[in-house]
């Protein structure tokens, strides 16, 4: 996958057959859910924060419910890829760009997390945790194409 | 963005009459005591609080740190930075870079509702980020 056009509001990616399935498989795993919540403060000693955390995984949960919505959304959407001659192109706002950065990290930091938080660089592959292992990579190849299309080329 | 609700918070959100007054500087205060005693040649009864004590309740302070982790992408932390904060590319680096090198960046001392809601769009964004009082 890569950017081959740009303008004020729009990028347009190109990209394979391939690629094509792959970031809808990768999407299609939205939400991988971490096994313990997210805190609000590692120093918390008192009560003090106790509404504050609910009211993060409340807001976590939200987004999460949201997001699940539009990736259906995104999806479904007939039009969404166009398929040319050459190659199929994905048109997305800018906003979209950020939103799907947002959903792909999420789907990777989640993998993550089921595989018990390891250093990825380090991590011992089996035949149990493989899909997962390459769930992450995959979401991070299309993260690094959608980042370096929003900071344009490098001056 | 989600409105916040509290239930039950014993926080308080508005000063009493004379605490407007305490919490003014003390050149302001002085002022205003100056032109009310010429007017009236009647000094208020005001109990003049000292202003560390009413800063301190209303705005106790709250760092928002970012942690590192092996997992999220150097650049996707600085766009996070980019897009929460407002920040520019250079600023979000520089706050990713400690985050990679020294293990966490704080990014932001706040009140306890602005930290919360800096807290909830990095989390939002998978980044590691906790609000912690800045005693």
């Amino acid at each position: 996958m890569k950017l081959i056009e740009t303008n004020e509001h729009d990028l347009i990616f190109g990209m394979s057959a391939g690629q094509k399935t792959t970031l809808e498989r990768v999407l299609r795993e939205y939400p991988v859910l971490p096994e313990k919540q997210s805190a609000i403060s590692r120093t918390r000693d008192d009560a003090e924060l106790e509404t504050e955390q609910e009211l993060l995984e409340e807001a976590l949960q939200e987004r999460r419910d949201e997001n699940r919505r539009h990736v259906g959304n995104f999806l479904r959407e007939p039009g969404r890829f166009e398929v040319t001659e050459e190659e199929i192109r994905l048109r997305l706002r800018r906003n979209r760009v950020n939103w799907l950065l947002e959903v792909l990290n999420e789907i990777r930091v989640g993998h993550w997390h089921q595989l018990g938080s390891p250093d990825i660089d380090e991590t011992v592959l089996t035949p149990e945790n493989i899909e997962q292992y390459i769930s992450m990579q995959l979401c991070a190849e299309f993260q690094m194409v959608l980042l370096d299309a929003l900071n344009g080329p490098e001056e | 963005m989600k409105t916040l609700k509290r239930a039950g918070s014993k926080r308080r959100t508005t000063l009493a009459p004379n605490e407007h007054i305490a919490s003014l500087n003390p050149w302001i205060r002085t002022t205003i005591f100056k032109t009310m005693s010429s007017d009236t040649e009647t000094l208020p009864e005001i109990e003049i609080k000292p202003e560390t004590g009413i800063q301190g309740e209303l705005d106790p302070g709250y760092l928002v740190i970012c942690w590192d982790d092996p997992v999220n992408l150097m650049d996707y932390v600085t766009h996070v930075f980019q897009v929460v904060f407002g920040w520019k590319k250079e600023r979000a680096e520089k706050h990713m870079l400690q985050v990679h090198n020294n293990g966490k960046s704080i990014l932001t001392r706040e009140t306890l509702e602005r930290a919360e809601h800096y807290v909830h769009e990095l989390q939002k964004y998978s980044l590691h980020a906790t609000m912690e009082r800045d005693r």
